[in-house]
């Protein structure tokens, strides 16, 4: 089956007219995309080094939420003393709170299917991989999944999805129509991001009609030689065409893009230059960057050896940075952590600038409602580090002080694109970022918590509760109102 | 400031300078959005870094265009039905690209 799957004649053919040639070479530059191996070499070169005085002047850049330049981000990417991490450290955890209050949004990623005519040699899913149970998930199954997230609590969800015909756009979108219609009581998922291969724009127009939240497409590795050699062949063997895939989207008319770099693959200094080429290319192109930035870290994935041979892999340490780094390059995007990594990890690395996390997280497909309670290998893309419970992740959140938040406000209500960037670069989103957690966190406390989680949240929603009061006077009695509504049952309001 | 991908710069100049109107006479923040399902995506208009925090009255006006809005009702129906109109212009002429 796998093997007609992704070698009949038919996917073959589909696969071989995905790339609209044009669709890259409009946003050239004479020829060259925007990732210049050797400049980012030369830079990190030249930037080894630096005084204390230089990187101190870089950290206060990206306190007062200022994106950093190419030879800047170089700089702290070189920096070896001690005593200075710790003060990047200190102001990454500053930078988020600065743009993005307390909060720690959370969210599920589903699988929706992992069929796929590419051969990624780090991925469980290459189309080589016989070892791997294919499976595209039906209609009614993407329903009993989503049933299974809402009834644990979740509102916001990233759709996944393979790279083939019988994951189109047309599949993408039935499916993310039915995550939105599906309800169970008081819940409903509220907002779906998309986390899906390079499209053409006529695709991504039919895309952006569902009404998605982020589009996210990872570049993997931004050095162009590794990227030729772990991507062997098919359609994402086209470096190009996956480095504008976003440029697309933006053109398409979906402003929220996300990007991301799978570290491991290459020099982790490297890539975290070319995360921010990227996003200088799309600010230059569209006056928007990306909505948020990804970086998982290579994890071990059944039948894949090219994971345990990779001489790039990151240290817990130098994972820490890379984080930091990236926060403070990019001072106003969001960055999303997963359940990749586990929960020690996770806990560490939070307070250097993270914004999203995943929780409850199972990545085998159909593996909600069918609930094992293993992971297993063989259904799933890699093995997973933290497979904790919403309840579990929400608990030690908020006994380390941070408030977790479901909101979906900003899209449903035009702060969008240009639009939310200018807001969270002038200070103003934190603000609703505040508002909104506390309204969705009293939610998932009154519909979910366990009692334990609840005793614990409370203690956090009445300390934001009692900043709002000191912070937004103006806006406390109608916040008030809206709280006391939802402690009354009434749900989904929002600032 | 406004989203340049998907209209001209002639309407996202007229949005924005309906804004600016509507927020000098009026004092009212009004910002006009493309619906699409539970997307709200922001074309053009007055910003709410200009203003304070408030919670947002979001009105369609037709099935493809909204306005997010502090206090809609304050302005008055005859440039609420200017809007509409300037609106159902745009939703035409998507619909033909």
């Amino acid at each position: 089956m796998s093997t007609q799957l992704v070698s009949s004649p038919s996917v073959i053919e589909w696969a071989n007219n995905v790339i609209e040639k044009d669709e890259i070479t409009r946003y050239l530059d004479a020829g060259k995309d925007f990732i210049d191996d050797e400049k980012i070499k030369k830079l990190l070169h030249q930037n080894k080094h630096p005084t204390p005085h230089k990187v101190r002047h870089i950290i206060e850049k990206s306190l007062c939420i200022e994106r950093l330049e190419p030879e800047e981000t170089a700089t702290l990417l070189n920096v070896k003393d001690r005593e200075l991490w710790d003060e990047m450290f200190q102001a990454a955890g500053e930078v988020k709170r600065r743009v993005y209050d307390n909060r720690i949004v959370t969210f599920a990623p589903l699988y929706c299917s992992n069929l796929c005519v590419n051969n990624c040699l780090y991925c469980g899913f290459r189309k080589e991989n016989t070892l791997v149970k294919r499976r595209r998930l039906t209609l009614e199954e993407v329903r009993r999944e989503t049933e299974a997230l809402i009834s644990s609590g979740h509102k916001r969800l990233i759709a996944v999805y393979g790279e083939h015909p019988l994951s189109d756009v047309n599949y993408i979108t039935d499916t993310l129509r039915t995550i939105y219609e599906t309800k169970v009581g008081n819940g409903e998922i509220r907002r779906v991001n998309v986390n899906a291969p390079p499209m053409s724009i006529e695709k991504l127009k039919i895309l952006k009609e569902v009404g998605i939240g982020t589009f996210q497409v990872f570049q993997e590795t931004y050095h162009h030689q590794t990227y030729k050699r772990v991507h062997p062949s098919s359609i994402k063997s086209n470096y190009r065409w996956r480095l504008y895939a976003l440029h697309r989207a933006m053109e398409a008319g979906i402003d929220d893009v996300g990007i991301g770099a799978l570290f491991g693959l290459y020099d982790w200094r490297f890539e975290v230059m070319g995360l921010l080429y990227h996003t200088m290319s799309l600010e230059d192109h569209f006056g928007v960057g990306p909505h948020t930035i990804s970086f998982p870290r290579l994890e071990p994935a059944a039948n894949t050896p090219f994971i345990q041979e990779s001489k790039y892999k990151v240290s817990d340490e130098d994972f820490k940075k890379l984080i930091v780094v990236i926060r403070l390059s990019v001072p106003y995007t969001g960055m999303i952590l997963t359940a990749r990594e586990p929960a020690h990890i996770r806990k560490e690395v939070i307070p250097l600038g993270v914004t999203q996390t995943d929780a409850s997280t199972r990545i085998g497909i159909g593996a909600y409602s069918v609930r094992y309670p293993k992971q297993e290998a063989e259904k799933q893309q890699f093995l997973l580090g933290d497979t904790r419970s919403l309840d579990e992740v929400i608990k030690e959140l908020a006994l380390a002080g941070y408030i977790t938040s479901f909101c979906t406000a900003g899209y449903r209500c035009g702060r969008t694109g240009k639009c939310i960037m200018d807001m969270l670069k002038k200070g103003k989103e934190r603000w609703f970022c505040k508002l909104n957690a506390v309204l969705t966190f009293r939610e998932w406390l009154d519909d979910f918590a366990s009692e334990e989680t609840k005793e614990v949240g409370e203690m956090i929603i009445q300390k934001e509760i009692k900043e709002i009061k000191e912070k937004l006077p103006k806006i406390y009695p109608k916040f008030m109102e809206y709280y006391r509504r939802i402690e009354n049952g009434e749900r989904d309001l929002f600032f | 400031m406004e989203k340049g991908t998907c209209f001209s710069s002639i309407e996202i100049k007229k949005l924005t300078d309906l804004a600016k109107l509507i927020k000098k006479k009026y004092g009212v923040n009004v910002w006009f959005v493309e619906i699409l399902g539970r997307r709200w995506s922001y074309i053009a208009g007055q910003r709410v870094e200009d203003s304070s925090i408030f919670s947002p009255e979001c009105v369609s006006i037709s099935e493809r265009f909204g306005v997010v809005s502090d206090h809609w009702k304050q302005v008055p129906p005859k440039i609420r039905e200017q809007i509409k109109s300037l609106l159902d212009d745009m939703a035409r002429e998507y619909e033909q690209k």
